[in-house]
């Protein structure tokens, strides 16, 4: 199974994946994305994403909305927690949404040996996350939030709330 | 001018209260941008205990003598 994986994963032509998801999901993905074809990983109609951007399951559920755009150079791996983005939400580029964490409360074992967490991320729609915007795992973000550029997000933002910095605070509420 | 509105300028924009006109625009102020714009709307909103509209909020981009003008219809800082 993991064999298969991998082949899926290095083998498959970028230019398949791209046919796929649009004769299939009818989505737009650049040929110079990495995206895998998986069924974890579900994407809705008019949902597009850009050139240099990684999209990676890592064994849990990635679930995108309809007419998302995922603007260039971003990450978003789920892992088992799962992430999932509501519809006509935009991901600005250079943005990561990392859905795992890792322990680091034995300082004798190295960080990346010990154990991996992953609570999940729950983007809803008609979310705005600026360039640069970090969301990290145990993340909600309600519907209608805007993420200023290059803001941190670990936490829960209410709904309609415009949040700036690190770590992300409501600077405004839309009305 | 209310104290409240030009020391909210001062803070967030990194002026000098004496620096705060009523001539200043977001053309003149380098960090009174659309984001800023909302921290600034949210620090009054705070200190004169009001709630303004979009349409309000869109106007008060305008300069400091607007900003002024819709508080002053608010009645705050009065």
């Amino acid at each position: 199974m993991k064999l298969l994986h991998r082949i899926r994963r290095l083998a498959v032509p970028s230019f398949v994946v791209t046919l796929w998801y649009l004769l299939r999901h009818r989505c737009r993905i650049s040929p110079r994305a990495e995206v895998e074809i998986n069924a974890l990983l579900t994407m809705g109609a008019g949902t597009e994403v850009n050139a240099f951007s990684k999209l990676k399951v890592s064994g849990g559920v990635l679930r995108i909305g309809r007419n998302v755009s995922v603007s260039t150079c971003c990450f978003i791996s789920a892992s088992e927690g799962g992430v999932e983005i509501g519809d006509y939400t935009m991901v600005g580029p250079n943005v990561s949404i990392v859905g795992n964490n890792y322990r680091y409360d034995r300082i004798d074992v190295p960080t990346v040996l010990q154990e991996k967490t992953s609570k999940g991320i729950r983007i809803a729609d008609n979310v705005w996350l600026g360039a640069g915007a970090v969301v990290l795992d145990g993340a909600r973000i309600d519907a209608g939030v805007i993420v200023a550029p290059n803001s941190v997000v670990s936490g829960h933002v209410p709904e309609n709330a415009v949040v700036q910095g690190n770590p992300a605070r409501v600077i405004f509420t839309r009305r | 001018m209310q104290d409240g509105l030009r020391s909210a300028f001062a803070d967030l924009f990194g002026l000098d209260e004496s620096e705060v006109t009523e001539e200043l625009t977001p053309d003149s102020v380098d960090l009174w941008d659309s984001l800023n714009h909302l921290r600034l709307i949210t620090a009054l909103e705070e200190a004169f205990g009001i709630k303004l509209t979009m349409a309000e909020i869109e106007y008060m981009m305008g300069s400091v003598a607007k900003v002024r003008e819709v508080l002053e219809r608010h009645g705050a800082g009065q």
